[in-house]
C-alpha cells in the first residue's frame, strides 16, 4: 500500500508587523490573461483546422482537385494583399519596440501602418473576391475557408483600431500595455492562419 | 495471501469462468444465423459475451459485496483504513483489461478480414434505397428487359455480393439475420458480402434515418433453393408493351410501369398481380371497384389522378399523411401518368387476399 | 501560531434573504451565482427534454405511428430530445456544478475571467430560445445527428433544421470561453499548498474537460459553419450531386461529438470519486491513475470517432478506429476498478448522494461493457444505428452522467444553499430512477439486436411487447423525477438547516460556511494536505479545525504562499 507523500513548497516567508508576508505571485491577472490568449489560439487552430480537414476530404472524395471543368484560383493579386498583411505584421512588432522605448509617435505611426495594411488586405481581397462565381464545391470551399479568415480579420482590425486610438491618447506604458499587445498578438496569429490557407487555397 | 484465500479466490474464479461460458454457448442475443457471416460473428459475440459476462459479475459481485459487507456498523463514527492504492493491485487491473482487448482487437479483425474479399462463384446483386423504398436489380440474360423489384430473393448458400446506392438521402442495408450491414451513400456505391445459408423469409431493414417513412421502409427478403431464385429472376422479365403515342394511354403501358418500379410505388402499394409487395400504403387490390365511391363528387378516374399528384389531398383511414412523394405530378409524363390511372381503374373484380372477399361487395371505408 | 477554525453553523436561507433571490435573474458576476443560474435553467431544460421522451415512448406503445404524433412529428420529437438533453441538460448541468465548486475546491475568491463567465452563462438563454423556436416555424427532424443530405436544404426546408445550427454555434462559443475560464483557473489560481497532486479528483475532471471543450467544439463549429453555407448560401459541400461529400459531415461532426460523450461523463466521474471517499470514509485508491486516467481518456477520446461511422467509413479505415476504441476502456476500466477499491473496507454511509454514486457503478459498467461490444467492427454491423446503441448509450449517460449529477445534487445541495435535501425522499427518488432505467434500457438490447432499427415511428409488429415494457419502464422513470423537483423546491425553503461541513469532507468547499459568503472563504484557505486522507491522523486533525500554518511548515518543510492581492493599474 502506497503512503501519501507530501509536497514541498519552493517559496520563503517574512515576518511583518502585521503577520507573516510572503513573495508576491507577479502580475497574477496578466498571467491569466496571457494564458487565455495562448489557449484562444488554440480554439482558432482548431476551428481553421476543421476547415481545412474539410477541404482535404472533399478533394480526395472529388479526385482532381480543382475538379475538372474548374479553374484554378488565381494567386498573383492574392499575393500582393499578402505581402501587405506579412508588412503589416512587421510594422506591429515595431510598434511594440517603440513603447518599450517610450516612443509614443513612433507607436502610434507604425500602428497606424498596421491598421492602414490590414485594411488593404481585406478590402483587396473582399473585392477580389466578390466578382467570382460561386456554383460547385471548389468555389464554395474557397468561401468558406477565406470568408472565416476574413470574418476574423476584421474583428481583429477592429481591435487594433481601438488600441490605434488608446495609443494616441497616451493610455499605454511599458510596464503596461496589455490590449495593445493582446490586439497584435492576434494580428500575427492571423497571419499565420493566412500563410497556411494561402497554400492550401492558392498552391496546393 | 494465506491459502485459503487462495483456496477461495480460485473457486470465485472457476465459478465466474463457468457462469461466462454459460451465458456464452446458451444465449439468445442474437437472431439465428441465415448466412456464413452471422456464424462468424455469432462466434465472435458469444465469446465477447463469455467475458462481458465475467467482468459484469466481478464488478456488480464486488459492488454488492462491499454494499452489504462494509457499510457503517452503527454507532461507528470513525474513519476507514487509509488505504492510498497499491501499486501492484493497480497494474494488474491495467495490464489484464489491456491483454482482454488486444485480443479482441485481434479476433473481430480476424472476422472482419473474412468479410472483405470476394468468395469464387459470388453472384453480384443491385440494391438501390430511397425514401422509402429498396429496389432490387437482378443479373440476367442481357438481351430481355428485367424490371426491378421490391423484394430481394438470394440463392441459398451462393455468395453474394451487395452493390449499393442511395437515390436521395443515406439510408441503411440490414438484413438482422445475415449480420452485415452497409450504408447507402448518395454518390456513392458501397457494397456488402454475405453467403446466405438457412432458407426463409427475412426483412431487409433500413436503419440510417431517412425520413419520415424510415420506420416503414422494411422489405421482404426471400433466400430459397437455386431453381426458385432463377424462376423469380425470370418473372420479372418483361417485354414492354410500345409506348403510347404522346397524348394517349393504355392501361396495358401502365401496368408495365407500375411492374418496373420506375417511381417506386411497389415499395408502399400492393397489388400481387405486379408483384408488388408494400404495405406502406393501402392495397389496390380492387381499387377499381371503389375509387369512385371514396370522395363526393370525385368520379373513380379523378379519385386514382389525385391520390398520385395530389396524395395528401385525401387520406385512406389507418394510413399516415407525408409519407408518399408529393412531386409525382411533376415527375411522371401524362402518357406515364395516365396509363397508371388506366391500369388501376382495371383492377376490378378481385379477391381481397385479407378477407376473401369479392372487391366489388366491400363498401367504402 | 495562527489557527483556523471551521466557522460557526450557518443560518442558511433565511426568508430575510429570500430577497436576495432575485440576484438569480440579473447578470452578476459571482461564480456562485452564476452556477445555480446554471443549474436552474439546465435542470429546466431537463423538464423539457423528459417530456419528449415521455412522447416518444407514448408513440412506441404500438407498432403504428400516430397513436400521439405522426411520423414527421416524431421524427422532430427525437431530433429536439437529444439535442436537449445533450446541450441544454447534461454539459450546463456540469458547467454549472464546476463554476459553483471549483474555486472553492481551490480556494480561490471566483474564476479566473468573472465578467466571461457571465457571458457564457447568457448566451445559454438565446441560444435555448432559439432551438425552442425552430419547433415553432418548423423543427429539425434530422436527429441530433443531422446527416446530409437529410438535414441538408433539399430533404429538410423546416427553418428550424438552420436555427439548430444557429443555436449550437452559441451554445459552443459558450463552452468555448467556460473551457478557458476553468483552464486558466485551474492553473493559476490554486491556494498556495495545492499542488497538482493535492487536487481534488473533481478538479482533475473539470481541467481534463475543459481540455476537451477547447480542442473539440470549434471542429463542431468549423461543422456547423459549413451546414449554414450549405442551407442558406446555396453552396454544395455535403451534397454529392455536384461535387460534394455527404460524408465529410459524419466526419466532422463526430470529431467533436465523440469527445463531446466525455465532455458529458467526465465531471460526473470527477464528482464519483469525491462521493465515494466522502461516504465510505476512505481514501481514493489510486489516486493518481484515476487523475491520469481522466487526463487519457481526454486525449485518445479524440482519436476514436470513426467507431460511429463503421458502416460507412472505407472498410479498412474502421480497423484504426477499432484499435483506439478498444483501448479506450482500459483507462474507463482503471477508474471503475479504483472506485471499487475505494469502497472496499470502508465504512459506507448510504446517504442518497452515496446510492446515486454507487448507482453509477453498477449501471456505467454495463454502459462500457456493450462499448467494448460495439468497439468490434463485426458485432458493431449488427448493433449499429438499432436500439442497442439506444441501450448503450442511456446507460452511459443516463445510468452514468445523470446518476452522478444526481449524486452531486444530493451531495452540494445543503452547501450551495445552506440546507440538507430531504433524505427519504431522496431515497424514493433514487429507487424509482433505478428500477423504471432498468426496465426501460435493459430490454432494449435485445430489440436492437433482434432487428429493431432506432430512430423509427413505426416498427415490426413482433416487438411490441419489449416495446410495451420499455416504455412502461420510461413512465415509471419519469414519474420518478417528480420526488426531486418537490424536495429541491420544498427544501429550499424549508429543508433542515445544514452546517458548513454536514458529511465532514476534507475538500475546501466545506471549511466555509453554507452557503458561502461572497468571498467565499475567511482569510486564506488552508488545504489539507491530502484531500481524501480519510483515517489518517492529518485528515482526522483537519477535520478538527486544526489548519494552522506551523503545522504546514511542519509537513511542507517550509510555509507554503499566499497570493498578493489583484494588482492595480494597467489596463483591462
Amino acid at each position: 500500500m502506497t503512503t501519501k507523500k507530501l509536497p514541498a513548497a519552493p517559496r520563503t516567508v517574512t515576518m511583518s508587523e502585521t503577520g507573516l508576508v510572503f513573495d508576491a505571485q507577479p502580475d497574477l491577472k496578466l498571467n491569466n490573461n496571457r494564458l487565455f490568449l495562448m489557449l484562444w489560439f488554440v480554439v482558432e487552430g482548431m476551428l481553421f483546422g476543421s476547415l481545412i480537414f474539410s477541404n482535404f476530404s472533399v478533394r480526395s472524395a472529388q479526385g482532381d482537385w480543382p475538379p475538372p471543368g474548374v479553374d484554378r484560383m488565381d494567386m498573383r493579386l492574392p499575393l500582393l494583399f499578402t505581402a501587405a498583411l506579412l508588412i503589416s505584421s512587421f510594422t506591429a512588432i515595431q510598434a511594440i519596440n517603440a513603447l518599450k522605448r517610450d516612443d509614443r509617435g513612433a507607436l502610434v505611426r507604425f500602428l497606424g501602418a498596421t491598421v492602414v495594411l490590414g485594411l488593404a488586405f481585406v478590402f483587396g481581397m473582399v473585392n477580389l473576391i466578390s466578382h467570382l462565381q460561386f456554383t460547385g464545391v471548389y468555389s464554395a470551399m474557397f468561401v468558406a475557408m477565406w470568408g472565416m479568415h476574413v470574418a476574423h480579420a476584421v474583428a481583429v482590425l477592429l481591435f487594433l483600431g481601438y488600441v490605434l486610438w488608446r495609443a494616441s491618447q497616451g493610455r499605454y506604458t511599458s510596464n503596461s500595455y496589455w490590449s495593445l499587445e493582446a490586439a497584435t498578438n492576434l494580428w500575427h496569429f492571423l497571419d499565420v492562419v493566412w500563410i497556411v490557407l494561402f497554400v492550401v487555397l492558392y498552391l496546393v | 495471501m494465506d491459502t485459503r484465500t487462495i483456496r477461495r479466490l480460485g473457486l470465485v474464479a472457476i465459478g465466474l469462468l463457468i457462469a461466462g461460458l454459460f451465458v456464452g454457448a446458451t444465449n439468445r442475443f442474437l437472431p439465428k444465423p441465415a448466412s456464413a457471416e452471422a456464424q462468424t460473428v455469432s462466434a465472435l459475440f458469444n465469446f465477447m459475451i463469455v467475458i462481458a459476462t465475467i467482468i459484469f459479475l466481478i464488478v456488480e459481485g464486488a459492488l454488492l459485496y462491499s454494499i452489504i459487507r462494509f457499510r457503517k456498523k452503527d454507532g461507528d463514527e470513525t474513519d476507514g483504513p487509509p488505504i492510498h492504492g497499491s501499486a501492484a493491485i493497480e497494474l494488474t487491473w491495467t495490464a489484464i483489461p489491456a491483454v482482454i482487448v488486444f485480443g479482441l482487437s485481434m479476433y473481430s479483425y480476424q472476422v472482419f478480414a473474412g468479410m472483405q474479399e470476394d468468395k469464387p462463384n459470388t453472384l453480384v446483386l443491385h440494391v438501390r434505397g430511397q425514401q422509402f423504398v429498396w429496389s432490387f436489380d437482378y443479373p440476367h440474360d442481357p438481351n430481355v428487359k428485367v424490371l426491378s423489384s421490391a423484394e430481394l430473393h438470394v440463392p441459398l448458400n451462393t455468395p453474394i455480393r451487395m452493390e449499393i446506392e442511395a437515390a436521395d438521402v443515406m439510408h441503411g442495408f440490414w438484413v438482422p439475420e445475415f449480420g452485415v450491414k452497409q450504408d447507402a451513400i448518395p454518390g456513392r456505391v458501397t457494397e456488402v458480402r454475405f453467403t446466405p445459408t438457412a432458407a426463409g423469409q427475412y426483412q431487409v431493414v433500413c436503419y440510417e434515418l431517412c425520413g419520415n417513412g424510415h420506420g416503414v421502409m422494411r422489405n421482404n427478403v426471400v433466400v430459397e433453393d437455386q431453381v426458385h431464385y432463377d424462376a423469380f429472376v425470370k418473372s420479372l422479365e418483361v417485354h414492354p408493351p410500345a409506348k403510347p403515342a404522346p397524348g394517349e394511354h393504355t392501361a396495358e403501358w401502365g401496368g408495365y410501369v407500375l411492374q418496373s418500379n420506375k417511381y417506386g410505388c411497389g415499395g408502399c402499394h400492393y397489388l400481387p398481380a405486379l408483384n408488388l409487395a408494400g404495405q406502406v400504403g393501402p392495397s389496390w387490390v380492387g381499387l377499381g371497384d371503389r375509387a369512385g365511391a371514396r370522395v363526393k363528387g370525385q368520379d373513380a378516374r379523378t379519385y386514382i389522378l389525385h391520390s398520385i399528384i395530389y396524395p395528401n389531398e385525401y387520406i385512406v383511414s389507418g394510413y399516415p399523411a407525408n409519407v408518399m412523394p408529393q412531386n409525382f405530378g411533376q415527375q411522371m409524363d401524362d402518357t406515364d401518368l395516365n396509363s397508371i390511372v388506366d391500369y388501376l381503374l382495371a383492377q376490378k373484380n378481385q379477391t381481397d387476399t385479407a378477407t376473401g372477399q369479392k372487391t366489388a361487395q366491400i363498401s367504402t371505408p | 501560531m495562527a489557527t483556523t477554525t471551521i466557522p460557526a453553523v450557518s443560518s442558511g436561507l433565511t426568508p430575510a434573504k429570500r430577497s436576495q433571490l432575485t440576484k438569480y435573474f440579473t447578470w452578476s458576476l459571482d461564480h456562485k451565482v452564476i452556477g445555480v443560474q446554471y443549474l436552474v435553467t439546465s435542470f429546466t431544460f431537463f423538464l423539457i427534454g423528459g417530456a419528449l421522451a415521455m412522447l416518444i415512448r407514448a408513440n412506441l406503445l404500438t407498432p403504428n405511428s400516430g397513436l400521439f404524433i405522426d411520423k414527421a412529428t416524431y421524427n422532430a420529437v427525437f431530433s429536439m430530445h437529444g439535442t436537449i438533453m445533450i446541450f441544454l441538460f447534461v454539459i450546463p448541468t456540469f458547467i454549472g456544478f464546476a463554476n459553483y465548486m471549483v474555486p472553492l475546491l481551490i480556494g480561490a475568491k471566483d474564476m479566473a475571467f468573472p465578467w466571461l463567465n457571465a457571458f457564457s452563462f447568457w448566451l445559454i438563454i438565446p441560444a435555448g430560445i432559439l432551438l425552442l423556436v425552430g419547433w415553432m416555424v418548423g423543427p429539425p427532424e434530422a436527429g441530433w445527428t443531422a446527416y446530409f443530405p437529410l438535414s441538408g436544404p433539399i430533404y429538410s426546408h423546416a427553418d428550424g433544421q438552420t436555427l439548430w445550427a444557429v443555436s449550437l454555434h452559441l451554445l459552443g462559443i459558450s463552452s468555448i470561453f467556460g473551457a478557458i475560464n476553468f483552464l486558466v483557473t485551474v492553473k493559476n489560481m490554486r491556494t498556495p499548498g495545492m499542488g497538482w497532486f493535492q487536487m481534488p479528483l473533481f478538479v482533475w475532471a473539470m481541467f481534463a474537460t475543459s481540455i476537451i471543450i477547447l480542442l473539440a467544439t470549434p471542429f463542431l463549429s468549423g461543422a456547423l459553419t459549413l451546414m449554414l453555407f450549405d442551407r442558406l448560401a446555396g453552396t454544395n459541400i455535403f451534397n454529392p450531386a455536384t461535387g460534394g461529400d455527404p460524408l465529410l459531415w459524419p466526419n466532422v461532426f463526430w470529431f467533436y461529438s465523440h469527445p463531446a460523450v466525455y465532455i458529458m461523463v467526465v465531471p460526473g466521474m470527477g464528482i464519483l470519486s469525491e462521493v465515494l471517499a466522502v461516504f465510505a470514509r476512505k481514501p481514493v485508491f489510486g489516486y493518481k491513475a484515476i487523475a491520469m486516467s481522466s487526463m487519457a481518456i481526454a486525449i485518445l477520446g479524440f482519436l476514436v470517432w470513426g467507431h460511429h461511422m463503421f458502416t460507412n467509413l472505407a472498410p479498412w479505415t474502421r480497423i484504426p478506429f477499432m484499435i483506439t476504441s478498444m483501448i479506450i476502456a482500459v483507462p474507463t476500466g482503471i477508474k471503475i476498478f479504483g472506485w471499487l477499491g475505494t469502497i472496499w473496507r470502508g465504512k459506507i454511509r448510504f446517504t442518497t448522494a452515496m446510492m446515486f454514486a454507487l448507482g453509477f457503478l453498477s449501471l456505467f459498467v454495463i454502459g462500457g461493457i456493450t462499448g467494448v461490444l460495439l468497439a468490434s467492427v463485426p458485432v458493431d454491423e449488427q448493433a449499429h444505428g438499432t436500439y442497442f446503441v439506444v441501450a448503450h448509450l442511456h446507460f452511459v449517460l443516463f445510468g452514468g452522467s445523470v446518476f452522478s449529477i444526481f449524486a452531486g445534487a444530493y451531495y452540494w445541495f445543503p452547501k450551495i444553499t445552506g440546507r440538507y435535501l430531504n433524505e427519504r425522499m431522496g431515497k424514493i427518488h433514487f429507487w424509482i430512477t433505478y428500477v423504471g432505467f432498468m426496465l426501460s434500457f435493459l430490454p432494449m438490447h435485445i430489440s436492437g439486436l433482434y432487428g429493431m432499427p432506432r430512430r423509427v415511428a413505426a416498427y415490426d409488429p413482433k416487438f411490441q411487447a419489449i416495446n410495451i415494457l420499455t416504455s412502461l419502464g420510461a413512465f415509471i422513470l419519469g414519474v420518478g423525477q417528480i420526488p426531486f423537483y418537490i424536495n429541491a423546491i420544498a427544501s429550499l425553503v424549508g429543508g433542515e438547516v445544514a452546517p458548513a461541513n454536514p458529511w465532514r469532507g476534507l475538500t475546501l468547499e466545506w471549511t466555509t460556511s453554507s452557503p458561502p459568503p461572497e468571498h467565499n472563504f475567511e482569510g486564506t484557505p488552508i488545504p489539507a494536505p491530502d484531500p481524501y486522507g480519510y483515517g489518517t491522523p492529518e485528515g482526522a486533525a483537519y477535520l478538527a479545525g486544526e489548519r494552522n500554518i506551523a503545522v504546514m511548515t511542519l509537513t511542507h518543510g517550509s510555509a507554503p504562499l499566499l497570493p498578493n492581492e489583484q494588482p492595480t493599474g494597467g489596463d483591462r
